[in-house]
């Protein structure tokens, strides 16, 4: 099942999709100024939608983003804080998949991991 | 500016459109592939370069900022320097010799990163993660200086192996 509130910037675009209680998201383009108020937008449609349909995990594929900027790794940053603070019976698994050629990628999810360890898997390629 | 044999330098000027700072990020990210063949750290300048220029286009007071760019050779190595130039107000001045302040006194990048993550979520404005971002992610040595209303910000980096490109 697709989701209706998926970004659709010149900068960046993203694919959900939602199958058995897994919310999975695919970025692709560049996360910066251009976009940041759109991918606040998405993330939180992401999390209302994740706990509403009390899924187990929700999957982020960053392997199409070329570059994020500090602005647009706050989002992440507040979504995992408010995830971290829910009810156990609203929380659920972020699993990162991250290219190992796009070196940042693995920079930025490792102080993810770090920042929030009990909540986010992640996984190179 | 005297350029050394041993040195390739660019200087960039922007002026207000914050949106170009991604653009110009990549092009230093394909200049440190032509020098050096260092993926990792090229992609460290990169994020650099991004945090450094949006920074200096944010708090430009008058919509000027400008980037240079070097790379020189040490040995077999070398060295890449970022650095923005802009002119900014005495607020932002204040926010950045306490920002240094603090970075200063902090026992570990990593550490001191976690710190601004946490920070972050009860910010409404602004991440204030840029420069954080720039001394723990990309693991480059920042400073800053001051010359009446210009602001200068410094990211560098050693370059283990430089090959035969400058």
């Amino acid at each position: 099942m697709s989701v209706d509130f998926d970004i659709q910037a010149n900068e960046l675009t993203s694919h959900t999709t939602l199958e058995a209680k897994v919310l999975t998201t695919c970025l692709i383009g560049t996360a910066d100024t251009a976009v940041r108020a759109e991918l606040d937008r998405f993330i939180k449609a992401l999390h209302k939608t994740a706990t509403e349909e009390k899924v187990s995990q929700v999957v982020v594929n960053l392997r199409g983003v070329d570059l994020m900027n500090s602005s647009c790794f706050k989002s992440f940053v507040v979504w995992l804080g408010m995830l971290d603070e829910a009810a156990s019976d609203q929380k659920y698994r972020v699993r990162f998949l991250a290219d190992n050629e796009r070196h940042w990628q693995s920079r930025s999810l490792a102080v993810l991991a770090c920042f929030a360890a009990d909540l986010i898997d992640v996984e190179g390629a | 500016m005297t350029v050394l044999h041993n040195e390739a330098v660019c200087e960039l000027t922007l002026s207000r459109n914050i949106y170009l700072a991604a653009t110009v990020a990549k092009f230093i990210g394909a200049m440190c592939t032509h020098v050096f063949s260092n993926p990792p750290l090229a992609s460290r300048t990169v994020v650099a370069a991004l945090e450094l220029l949006e920074n200096a286009i944010r708090y430009s007071v008058d919509g000027q900022s400008s980037i240079h760019v070097g790379f020189s050779r040490i040995g077999d190595g070398g060295r890449v320097v970022l650095l923005t130039k802009n002119r900014a107000d005495g607020d932002r001045k204040v926010e950045l010799t306490q920002f240094f302040d603090e970075m200063s006194m902090s026992t570990s990048r990593d550490a001191f990163y976690q710190t601004l993550l946490h920070r972050t979520m009860k910010r409404t404005e602004g991440s204030g993660l840029g420069l954080g971002r720039i001394h723990a992610e990309a693991e480059m040595d920042l400073s800053y200086q001051f010359e009446g209303d210009y602001v200068y910000l410094r990211a560098e980096a050693n370059i283990p192996t430089l090959g035969g490109r400058l």
